[in-house]
């Protein structure tokens, strides 16, 4: 079905480009400039460029832009690339014609690798998360909402970027540690072109997807760090920055709701993994409601509001 | 679907796992991904049904504690039973 995978083919040269992301070393044809460079240890995912299936065989989910069976997932778009995801250690990746490079890695790095976490079980939420020293924390919301614009916020106040679309959370010695993505905020137009804006727009080129890509490796927390509590941003009609702390099943319902590509995951036929996944982090970690105002009011004290509630004021005094 | 009756072997749905979350019982089917939370009595019979058992056995354990008639009880439980069947929660075997 698919092409063969040649795993030494990351020693003879035909994957020059290694990365290190979301706790997976990956090993590319092409450069992704977006992410980490990495050359120590086993290579986890191996990315190639090749034909794809036109479908799966024995697909058990399918629905928009994707198919999915236990072993491989694959990711189909009509302009930018097919993309086929197997076992969580191989992504072939057949480019449309006319695609960009940008697109093309905006679609392995987003969809395909929350495919692979899946598969490796990691778990993928669709969360910005930054480090506040020693700990992380993350921001759950869907798209458009301000995860990412949460994120640069914490950033330009001197907090370190774990990543700003995807928390992927793997448990490390009875701990739910984050692990680092991606050292790059992808923002909207509005945000990047605010008068005071902290980062250099003429450093963002060109938008992809309308989002201006703005690297921040020197304000990027590199080493995975222990998840203290999730925020869940929404936009409802209550008191800015007043969290509600949630339990039971409206936890669970808020986790559920922001896990990355979660419609995946039902094809990969791990449901009851989840399940327990997901009782296991909800038990472990405190889980927030904090509602943003309406725009275009500013959320400028969505920080302090959030160290306040931490307590964590003092550490980041403490930063070098 | 048959009507549950005393006589009824129960057995949990195979499909669903659960746990507690803080002071809540969920549930997820594994086949539909739909997950819902159950109140006392529901988890209570969730619990009992570790081991499949009779609609009647399953009367005897809960009405342990309260001071209710085993009429009432019965009525109470077949009722109640019944739609955690419909829902299929629990199933007749």
């Amino acid at each position: 079905m698919a092409n063969v995978v040649d795993m030494n083919a990351c020693e003879n040269g035909q994957h020059p480009y290694h990365y290190l992301v979301y706790g997976l070393r990956i090993a590319s044809p092409f450069p992704c400039p977006e992410l980490m460079p990495s050359t120590d240890g086993p290579v986890d995912l191996v990315v190639t460029e090749g034909n794809t299936p036109h479908h799966l065989e024995d697909a058990t989910a399918s629905g928009f832009k994707f198919e999915a069976n236990r072993e491989h997932v694959l990711i189909k778009t009509l302009r930018i690339a097919d993309i086929l995801i197997s076992h969580g250690t191989q992504a072939i990746v057949q480019r449309k014609n006319g695609a960009s490079d940008e697109e093309v890695r905006f679609l392995l790095l987003g969809w395909g690798l929350g495919a692979a976490l899946h598969q490796r079980n990691i778990l993928p939420l669709h969360a910005s998360a930054v480090s506040l020293g020693n700990e992380a924390v993350a921001f759950c919301a869907p798209s458009g909402t301000g995860k990412s614009s949460t994120a640069a916020l914490f950033v330009k106040q001197g907090y370190r970027l774990l990543d700003d679309n995807i928390a992927a959370l793997g448990r490390v010695d009875s701990t739910y540690m984050v692990f680092p993505g991606s050292p790059t905020l992808k923002l909207p137009g509005d945000v990047v072109q605010k008068p005071g804006f902290a980062f250099n727009v003429g450093q963002c080129g060109q938008p992809v997807f309308s989002k201006y890509v703005v690297e921040v490796r020197k304000d990027f927390s590199a080493q995975p760090q222990p998840l203290r509590k999730i925020y869940v941003l929404t936009r409802r009609e209550k008191p800015p920055f007043q969290l509600a702390l949630l339990s039971g099943q409206a936890k669970f319902d808020a986790l559920v709701k922001n896990i990355f590509v979660l419609r995946i995951l039902r094809g990969i036929d791990n449901l009851a993994g989840l399940f327990y996944s997901l009782r296991t982090l909800a038990s472990e970690v405190a889980v927030a409601e904090i509602p943003l105002p309406v725009a275009p009011a500013s959320y400028e004290g969505l920080v302090g509001a959030i160290e306040r509630d931490l307590a964590v004021r003092k550490v980041r005094e403490e930063l070098p | 679907m048959n009507a549950v009756t005393l006589e009824s072997r129960l057995a949990r749905n195979e499909d669903l796992v659960s746990g507690r979350i803080d002071d809540e019982f969920i549930m997820m089917s594994i086949e539909t991904g739909k997950y819902y939370q159950l109140n006392l009595t529901a988890s209570r019979i969730w619990e009992l049904l570790d081991t499949p058992q009779t609609a009647g056995e399953l009367c005897d354990s809960l009405r342990s504690g309260f001071k209710v008639s085993p009429e009432v009880c019965q009525k109470e439980v077949l009722d109640f039973v019944s739609r955690l069947v419909a829902r299929e929660i629990v199933q007749v075997v």
